[in-house]
């Protein structure tokens, strides 16, 4: 037919009745290069729009939507760089030739995006793209989405650092790539001498912690053994390397989802599934057939819209904020109110220059900020001191933790163990550990965790017979209730009906070797009180041979550091290690500087009748050279310090600190404080002064004193056992969501546990409650169990990520007169940000990031300004909806199963 | 590894949920002992013409199917325990989310195998199929638990992000949908294995080529063990010759194949197949043992001169290509709503649903792959090899995602790393400059969780 067509001359066929051709099909490859060609083309494109693009988004900041409408805008920003106002005008002839072919050729440019293999393509493209964006290191820094690997040779460039990164992220992945398996891998091999260690491991802490050590220190060896194989790689192939990374940085390859090409491939899969959605017409989108699909498609479109506007809109920054700053200059820096904090930048307010869009139109403070560490207990045994790392058990109510364990025999008795701990059989042969059974001897279970702990006055009793473990001395105790002088001081003079103010204060005779923790001098000078042990107590009252107290010295002398001690004699000159001479030229026990004149204010009165307040020694340093310098020496100061805000010290090698003992100093009269068990059973205490003379001191009354200072022993022990008592103020922990304002109180944190000494042996099984506290105070945090061998220490566990940090943020509104008016938000529950859950105002997202337990007045607070979130989520949501539909749905309403092959 | 240390679920000396696990491994072995029997004794059955619809299961079959449900129960009971252990959800470290997905996939197993009703629908032929499927997915169970108890069973602190209610609906929909997708690949590679066999059993081709192919196939075994674990380190020297030596074999009796009638396609094909194989820590547990067990059936039937014809092997192959479509089917959705979920998370913690993390991408990566799937078969009509080789495809970036991105490149700096034993987290903080403050970067939080 076509040939008698062709043969027919002058039949006057027109050219609409020949044969139309057919359309061209698309296949993968050509469908390839036509979207090489668009997305190359878009990038350069977008180049180009690039200025109108920046210069709208100033004109929005400057003056609102309204100013994007003046079309000078654009024309004078396109008309930057060669080509003048040549380029703009050129640029918009290609589009308007570009819209005018698309349109001309409608039909063919659906048929390709609407095409099976485009699709394909399309998606596999975007796949290849990220897949190469996971195989090279991305530079892509949160809040700076501009980052680049600038030149090498320009000034504070970036290349080395990047290239490092690369260096080593390729290195490290190709090293394992060419050791598959394991092979030529190091294997991490336990050194012989860690196995005893990890053994002795499974003994205290339980077979599961022993061989969880183990598989951490195979990795960390091999790890480490590995680290420098690869560094070697490294080496060996640098210049690769570095080819590989100059090429990754001119095409653009570690910063992919940035580049414009990548942003341009992204609006062909918006186009081309933009084409594919809205195919048919809305008669054909909701049918059931369909609609899972219509609905996955247009999420993807919503969600690339989103994706866009946040790629171009984003805004994103730090906020280091301490608690109480504001910035009060806008100038980027907040001011501190506590002088101690220096001021930090804030790199938020550093990244916003006039061509930003979003810049933050208030100010941002740290009102409140807390963080809570995990509570952990740390459980040391005596034997492992400095040689193992004890696990750190984290808590939480219920938690059981057994430790300490004993093997036993097939007849479930225990098995001795030799001198390395090993068990053994009756006639000395080591058996394999992983053949025993075994049960332990400890159990703590935690009964109840707090947030808020009070340490209360410690319980004080004698100890039991037995209680004490063998070896140990006992503890002497005498408690005495003393005036607290300083309240008075504070307070003022109590009148005639009130009661004095008081303190407990605990002696002990066994404490050691200082005054203060075995008897105190009055402040009103009446008297000096000793408590005493066993034994004559006239040995207390030692000969006085003006023995003031000691020094200790710290000398630098020849690279070593020398120590010792030196008795203080007024008039005596005494050597020094290092060639240096001190003489000790007078002392006072009450020395004062004019606060003003920094004039010594002397007190002339014999050292016995000085009230004891701040005892000090004036002494002449001779160094090896002979320079000289007086120094003088503070009650418990280092005397390096105490000139810190004076000149400098000449002989700044010699540290030496005063221990006055006022004991032995010349002063008020002594007395000695002893007791003893009573012949009727009961306690006997006594007062006896220098001259021997012994009156009895009754428990609960005033001790037969000289002066107007009242001293009352309320008790005294021969074996005192002293517990910290510990006292909870809430039910339990602060546990999110919604704001708790208790979360915010600085207190110690409070555990109570129950403590099992052999909990599998009903015979032997001794339980006991023991509440702990994250202070030092009475040393609340320790406990040591009554077998002596093993501490169990309460923290709060900073080495790790914290449990939860919260921070309540304050905004200010600028006023036109440069100061700050706090803005009306709510109550701290509504501007509070958890991790999880942040806080979003006009725009803005607030973040917690990050916190640093040196600095507990800090808190990182991430800022971002996101316009396209929303569109994004939305997406997101409709995509999984209608995948649920199409695939889970679909063939049920339909009665069919989904294998049919229905387009 | 010593069997102790799998299957002694009596040990005291374990916390509970080890020993359950322990328990779920005995039940497993169990499972894909009887899984074995009870395709023997299906295959017998459809060798007699035995109506599908009349008469009770096989013994083995119903035996089967109680320790498959033991399985899934047990282990069930062990999650419950781990989570009783570590007072979270225990998905945080890399052995607990081994032992997720090991329950995963004994659970979608269990599904499945009801979903699909193969005796009741296609005859015991197709139960057959089941039967393999099944033990080859308990046997996966078991090489998974396996190797998660080689991994440190620490319990961790979970890091405030962590905290939230994202993290076990994230977690479970990814891990049941790669168990889902791992169940679609693993219909796929029975597929191919069968193709294999078929072809190379059947047909006019001499026998000594094809013996050499099997040869070739045999010779790489050794390298087969590796996956077991670090114990194996200290008879390197043994593997080292031995898997050398198999490759050297290999290829000489790929080249005599070729020499003794194998076609140039077929040879290619093979080495192709045998290279791919080996280097791939997929195809260690998976492609293996199932060309192993196929091979094994395939080589019994031509011995028994029993081999099925190409109209049932095609029959056969289209029946595969609709089962591996439906496990995909239950396991997209899964997966979107998982990649979604984990965007979702970090929006919530960071304001950033999205920050091209390596995680992340490798996670879409899977995802697009399977937007390929979709497109090519219900757009373009891809059925059977074609179809299903995208699936392994998908499968086999998942198996990127999940255990080996933290060797990729870009993942050096990614977030995500703290599930890799053995690799200390890099908590870099978001945002945060190069020069930023030092003691800042130290402190700053794990983000965002395992986005599988």
């Amino acid at each position: 037919m076509l040939a008698q067509a062709n043969q027919a001359p002058n039949t006057g066929a027109r050219a609409s009745d020949a044969p139309k051709r057919a359309p061209f099909r698309w296949g993968f490859l050509s469908s390839l290069a036509v979207l090489l060609v668009l997305t190359f083309s878009g990038q350069a494109l977008i180049a180009l729009l690039r200025p109108a693009f920046m210069a709208g988004k100033g004109a929005y900041i400057a003056g609102g939507p309204g100013a994007l409408l003046d079309p000078a805008l654009y024309f004078e920003a396109l008309s930057k760089g060669p080509g003048g106002a040549l380029r703009p005008a050129l640029l918009g002839l290609f589009l308007l030739a570009s819209l005018g072919w698309t349109w001309a050729n409608r039909g063919a440019v659906q048929r390709y995006f609407t095409a099976m293999h485009t699709g394909v393509v399309t998606v596999s493209l975007s796949l290849l793209a990220v897949a190469a964006g996971v195989m090279i290191p991305q530079i892509d820094p949160v809040d700076d989405p501009d980052a680049r690997v600038m030149a090498p040779g320009v000034p504070g460039s970036n290349y080395e650092q990047h290239y490092q990164q690369f260096r080593f992220a390729q290195s490290y992945f190709l090293w394992h790539l060419l050791h598959l398996y394991g092979f030529g891998m190091p294997s991490g091999e336990i050194p012989p001498q860690a196995v005893a260690g990890l053994e002795r491991r499974a003994d205290r802490y339980g077979s599961e912690e022993a061989k969880n050590t183990e598989k951490q220190m195979r990795a960390a060896i091999a790890g480490q053994q590995k680290g420098q194989l690869i560094e070697e790689f490294a080496t060996r192939n640098d210049r690769a390397l570095r080819g590989f990374f100059d090429f990754s940085s001119r095409f653009e390859l570690n910063r992919i989802y940035r580049s414009y090409w990548f942003a341009s491939l992204m609006g062909c899969l918006f186009v081309a599934i933009a084409f594919n959605t809205f195919k048919g017409g809305p008669q054909r989108w909701f049918k059931v057939q369909k609609l899972g699909f219509f609905l996955v498609h247009v999420g993807m479109l919503i969600l690339l819209t989103g994706g866009g506007l946040s790629r171009s809109c984003t805004e994103r920054g730090i906020m280091h904020l301490y608690k109480g700053g504001l910035d009060e200059e806008r100038d980027g820096t907040y001011d501190r109110r506590d002088g101690d904090i220096p001021p930090i930048e804030d790199t938020f307010y550093e990244h916003f220059t006039a061509d930003r869009l979003a810049r933050m139109p208030f100010g941002v403070s740290l009102e409140q900020f807390a963080r809570r560490d995990w509570l952990a207990l740390v459980v040391r045994f005596n034997d492992d001191q400095g040689r193992a790392n004890p696990p750190t058990h984290t808590l939480w109510k219920g938690r059981r933790i057994d430790l300490d364990y004993e093997y036993l025999d097939a007849a479930g008795r225990v098995l001795e163990t030799n001198a390395d701990g090993d068990p053994i059989d009756a006639s000395g042969v080591l058996l394999a550990r992983e053949e025993l059974d075994k049960r332990p001897r400890l159990r703590i279970e935690v009964l109840s965790l707090h947030d808020q702990a009070e340490v209360g006055e410690p319980t004080v009793r004698e100890a039991q017979p037995g209680e004490r473990p063998a070896g140990e001395d006992p503890l002497p105790l005498a408690i005495l209730v003393l005036p607290d002088y300083q309240r008075i001081l504070n307070s003022g003079q109590p009148g005639p009906g009130d009661q004095l103010p008081t303190r407990k204060v605990y002696f002990s005779p066994a404490a050691g070797e200082e005054f203060e923790v075995r008897g105190f001098a009055d402040p009103l000078g009446s008297f000096r009180l000793l408590t005493v042990a066993e034994g004559d107590p006239r040995a207390a009252f030692p000969p006085s041979e003006g023995q003031l107290g000691e020094i200790s010295y710290r000398i630098a002398a020849g690279g070593e550091r020398l120590d010792g001690r030196l008795p203080v004699s007024i008039g005596q000159r005494l050597p020094l290690p290092g060639g240096y001479e001190i003489l000790f030229q007078k002392a006072t026990k009450s020395y004062r500087e004019d606060p003003v004149s920094g004039q010594v204010l002397a007190d002339e009165r014999p050292l016995a009748e000085q009230a004891f307040v701040a005892p000090a020694v004036t002494a002449t340093l001779y160094g090896p050279d002979g320079t000289s310098e007086v120094r003088v020496l503070h009650d418990r100061r280092p005397s390096a310090r105490q000139r810190s805000r004076e000149a400098p010290l000449a002989l700044d090698a010699v540290e030496l600190t005063l221990e006055w003992n006022e004991w032995f100093a010349p002063g008020p009269p002594r007395f000695v404080l002893g007791w003893s068990r009573a012949s009727g059973g009961g306690l006997a205490a006594y007062i006896e002064d220098e001259a021997g003379q012994r009156q009895t001191a009754a428990l609960g009354a005033r001790l037969p004193l000289p002066g107007l200072s009242p001293v009352q022993l309320e008790s005294a022990l021969l074996d005192a056992v002293v517990e910290p008592r510990v006292e909870f103020l809430d039910e339990g922990v602060v546990k999110g969501p919604g704001y708790d304002p208790d979360f915010y109180v600085e207190a110690p944190r409070g555990v109570e546990l129950r403590v099992i000494s052999d909990p599998e042996l009903p015979e032997r099984r001794r339980e006991q409650t023991v509440r702990l506290a994250t202070t030092q105070e009475g040393n609340a945090s320790f406990w040591f169990p009554p077998r002596g061998d093993l501490v169990v220490q309460f923290i709060e566990n900073r080495a790790m990520m914290p449990f939860e940090w919260r921070s309540v943020l304050a905004l200010h509104e600028p006023m036109p007169d440069g100061s700050w008016k706090p803005l009306d938000l709510g109550p701290p529950a509504q501007r509070e940000i958890r991790v999880n859950d942040y806080f979003q105002y006009r725009g803005f997202r607030f973040f917690q990031t990050n916190a640093i337990p040196e600095a507990p007045l800090y808190s990182g607070i991430g800022v971002v300004y996101d316009p396209g979130i929303p569109w994004v989520l939305a997406g997101m949501y409709t995509v999984i909806a209608g995948a649920a539909f199409a695939f889970l749905l679909r063939p049920i309403l339909l009665g069919r199963k989904p294998a049919s092959p229905s387009a | 590894m010593e069997p102790s240390a799998l299957f002694n679920f009596l040990d005291s000396d374990v916390p509970a949920s080890m020993g359950w696990l322990r328990g779920v491994n005995l039940l497993a072995l169990l499972t894909t002992l009887l899984a074995a029997l009870s395709a023997w004794a299906h295959f017998g059955r459809a060798r007699r013409r035995v109506d599908p619809l009349g008469g009770g299961e096989p013994l083995a079959t119903r035996a089967m199917w109680w320790t498959l449900s033991a399985a899934v129960l047990t282990m069930a009971i062990s999650i419950y325990h781990r989570w009783i252990e570590v007072n979270h959800f225990p998905s945080q470290t890399m052995s607990e989310v081994l032992v997720m997905f090991s329950g995963a996939l004994l659970l979608s197993m269990w599904v499945l195998h009801l979903a699909l009703g193969l005796r009741r629908n296609h005859g015991y032929g197709w139960a057959t199929v089941g039967d393999a499927l099944v033990a080859v997915v308990c046997a996966g169970s078991l090489a998974t638990n396996a190797y998660s108890s080689s991994l440190t069973t620490a319990q961790r602190d979970l890091p405030p992000a962590l905290q939230s209610y994202w993290f076990a609906p994230h977690l479970s929909a990814l891990i049941f949908s790669y168990a889902t997708l791992g169940i679609a690949a693993a219909i796929g590679v029975v597929y191919f294995a069968a193709r294999f066999w078929s072809q190379t059993l059947a047909g006019e081709r001499p026998r000594l080529g094809r013996g050499l192919v099997i040869l070739a196939l045999a010779a790489l075994l050794p390298l087969v063990p590796r996956w077991i674990g670090p114990g194996l380190s200290a008879d390197r020297g043994v593997g080292h010759l031995l898997a050398w030596g198999g490759l050297t074999l290999a290829l000489v009796a790929l080249v005599l194949g070729l020499r003794f009638g194998l076609r140039k396609r077929e040879a290619a094909g093979a080495a192709l197949l045998f290279g791919t194989l080996t280097l791939l820590p997929f195809g260690q547990f998976l492609t293996w043992p199932v060309l192993v067990l196929v091979g094994l059936v395939f080589c019994g039937l031509a011995a028994a001169r029993s081999l099925p014809s190409a109209e049932v092997v095609a029959s056969l192959e289209r029946t595969m290509d609709q089962v591996s479509f439906r496990a995909f089917a239950v396991g997209f959705p899964f997966l979107t709503a998982g990649l979604f979920m984990g965007a979702f998370w970090a929006q919530d913690a960071w304001a950033n649903y999205w920050g091209w993390d390596s995680k992340e991408n490798t996670a879409l990566i899977s995802w697009l792959v399977y937007v390929v799937y979709i497109h090519l078969r219900m757009l373009g009509g891809y059925r059977g090899g074609k179809a299903m080789g995208v699936l392994v495809a998908g499968a086999l970036s998942i198996f990127i995602t999940f255990q080996i991105f933290g060797y990729l490149p870009d993942s050096q700096k990614s977030m995500h790393r703290y599930t890799d034993d053995g690799v200390t987290p890099k908590e870099g903080m978001q945002g945060a400059k190069p020069e930023a403050d030092r003691q800042a970067q130290a402190q700053a939080p794990e983000r965002s969780p395992a986005a599988f």
